[in-house]
């Protein structure tokens, strides 16, 4: 399901967006500032949110272990969302820390080829230093990109 | 903090920025998805794009629940709105209104032919929370709205024709809004075409130029009866592609250079239409463009909305008025009389086409009524004349709108102006008109 290419794709700083959702299946959104992919033979997934930004989704993921997370490059609209059911909240380590700047740094990048201010681009992507991270295995890959092809289940 | 309103935020839901939603299926799978377009339909509802079949669709289905993400493409602000799925609607002023913006979005992002709109699916909004964080300080505006549509109201007040409303109308959307490229159309007397009557910042003024219902900006506007905003350029909204789309289908189409060409942008960045109405009635379209992108928001829609409407009243009391209060006729002075070679002016009955020697001139009820004034002036030496005359007159295609036949001479007389200096029509007091003809006429009946 997730071949090296998919997982490049992943942790190249693309726009990340997660959802989960309470007991009473009400969904719950944030952004996210990057990821990394963990391998194995069952890869899993460290997806990183400022916590003051994430609202209900951290106490979401830790009552129902339900994600969701979009990844999408701007530049192609290419986008994949990638499902579990097994989220925790994770504390960040080193590699974790390397990989947000290095999300960032990419991801800012891509937004300045669409036009954003530089401006916009630092508020964008400022907060706190309360960043968390989410793992997960991910069970379920679909391909987002728009399209007839939208919404297909990866192999 | 104070509550946020749908109000408030109205200028993330525009396309910028890709919104994103979160739904979640009945047996607990939450699911996201990117959104092309968040449309902010009132206070206290949504529109999202519905462009392909999804999880998202299925999702709220069964579970109508969503909770949407937004970005301002300005200060970067975030915000997170939980919305209730309502319905999907495919056809009216909502869904236009969409569509069109989605063509300039499609087209901005690369996608077109990609992103179409199959339905808007209407949210209502239960509650709007901002996402802790930094944000830049925005802009501050460059124009007051507000004085610029109360300027405007008060300018009503002092034109008195239904030609000073038109042209002071576009002055003053130069002025106070600096818009520099606009024009007004009219509805024509069949309810299916609408014709060219003031322009403003172009080389060619184009009156006289025709729009059908339904097609580019301005006919959709007209059609759906609600103004349309295209934020980015597109080629599938360029009313020059609809015009040549509309000749294609008219009668004329063996007739080209009897067409009058639109004038227009090459490639508008920023496409405004709103209709003309006066109470229900359609009387015309405003449309405004710019060549960059993003230059009409919500705020300049809502102002413009407020000039049109202004607008269509003060059109329709002008109509009431002027024919109830004409003026006595003025003396008239001893005109020079004709002089110089024959002008050749011929009539062609089917579609009423007038021809100034080899040249189109005008058609339709504007061709009309310049064959009757013609024909009323070589028989008979009248070349004065009323406004309620022409309307009363039976064989004239008038409906009984005296709006109608105000914009016709309007119409009338700039195409003489600009393309037969030798005949022309001057106002000689409110709802009377002379004709003025320079040279001896020869008047052909054409088969």
């Amino acid at each position: 399901m997730l071949d090296d290419e998919i997982c490049a794709f992943l942790a190249s700083g693309v726009s990340i967006t997660i959802a989960s959702r309470n007991a009473s299946m009400q969904p719950s959104i944030s952004r996210a500032k990057g990821c990394r992919v963990l391998p194995g033979p069952q890869p899993k997934l460290r997806i990183y949110v400022s916590v003051s930004h994430a609202g209900e989704l951290l106490d979401d993921v830790r009552a129902t272990g339900m994600i969701a997370a979009a990844f999408n490059l701007p530049d192609t609209h290419r986008s994949l969302q990638l499902k579990g059911s097994d989220a925790r909240i994770a504390t960040l380590d080193e590699a974790d820390r390397a990989a947000i700047d290095r999300c960032i740094l990419a991801f800012s990048a891509s937004l300045t080829t669409l036009g954003f201010s530089n401006d916009f681009i630092r508020a964008f992507f400022e907060a706190p230093q309360d960043e968390t991270a989410i793992e997960f295995t991910p069970a379920d890959a679909f391909q987002q990109t728009p399209g007839p092809s939208a919404g297909a289940r990866l192999p | 903090m104070t509550q946020l309103t749908l109000e408030s935020i109205r200028d993330c839901l525009d396309g910028e920025v890709p919104g994103v939603i979160a739904t979640c299926s009945p047996d607990g799978v939450p699911n996201i998805s990117y959104v092309s377009q968040v449309h902010y339909v009132d206070g206290e509802h949504i529109a999202l794009s519905f462009q392909f079949f999804s999880k998202t669709r299925d999702n709220i289905r069964a579970n109508p629940v969503a909770n949407v993400m937004v970005v301002n493409p300005e200060t970067a602000a975030r915000y997170r709105l939980q919305a209730q799925y309502l319905r999907t609607e495919d056809t009216g002023a909502t869904f236009e209104n969409m569509k069109a913006k989605l063509a300039g979005i499609a087209s901005h992002t690369g996608m077109s032919g990609v992103f179409r709109l199959q339905g808007a699916d209407i949210y209502r909004v239960t509650s709007v929370t901002a996402v802790a964080g930094q944000t830049v300080l925005p802009t501050p505006p460059r124009k007051s709205l507000l004085a610029a549509v109360r300027t405007f109201s008060q300018s009503t007040e002092r034109w008195n024709e239904l030609s000073e409303l038109l042209d002071g109308a576009l002055a003053q959307i130069e002025q106070q809004l600096g818009v520099r490229h606009s024009m007004i159309h009219w509805l024509d007397e069949s309810g299916e075409r609408l014709y060219l009557v003031a322009s403003r910042g172009y080389a060619q003024s184009g009156i006289g130029s025709e729009i059908q219902l339904g097609q580019g900006v301005i006919g959709v506007a007209a059609r759906a009866r609600t103004s349309i905003r295209v934020t980015h350029a597109t080629s599938e909204y360029t009313y020059s592609r609809a015009a040549r789309e509309s000749v294609r289908t008219t009668q004329l189409a063996d007739r080209l250079e009897a067409e009058i060409p639109l004038p227009g942008l090459p490639a508008p960045g920023s496409q405004l239409a709103v209709p003309i109405t006066a109470r229900t009635r359609l009387l015309g379209v405003l449309y405004l463009e710019d060549a960059d992108e993003s230059q009409f928001g919500y705020d300049e829609e809502d102002a413009v909305v407020a000039i049109a409407q202004h607008l269509g009243l003060a059109a329709q009391m002008l109509s009431q008025t002027s024919e109830r209060n004409a003026d006595r006729p003025r003396t008239v002075q001893n005109e020079p009389a004709p002089a110089g070679q024959p002008l050749v002016v011929r009539h062609y009955a089917a579609d009423d086409t007038i021809f100034i020697g080899d040249d189109y001139l005008i058609k339709g009820v504007a061709g009309a009524i310049l064959w009757k004034l013609l024909h009323e002036f070589t028989a008979r030496g009248r070349s004065e004349f009323t406004n309620r005359e022409l309307r009363l007159d039976s064989t004239l295609p008038l409906p009984d709108v005296s709006s109608n036949l105000e914009a016709r001479l309007i119409l009338l007389q700039r195409r003489l102006a600009e393309r037969c200096p030798s005949l022309g029509i001057e106002k000689t007091g409110r709802g009377r008109f002379r004709l003025r003809i320079a040279r001896p006429l020869c008047l052909l009946e054409a088969t």
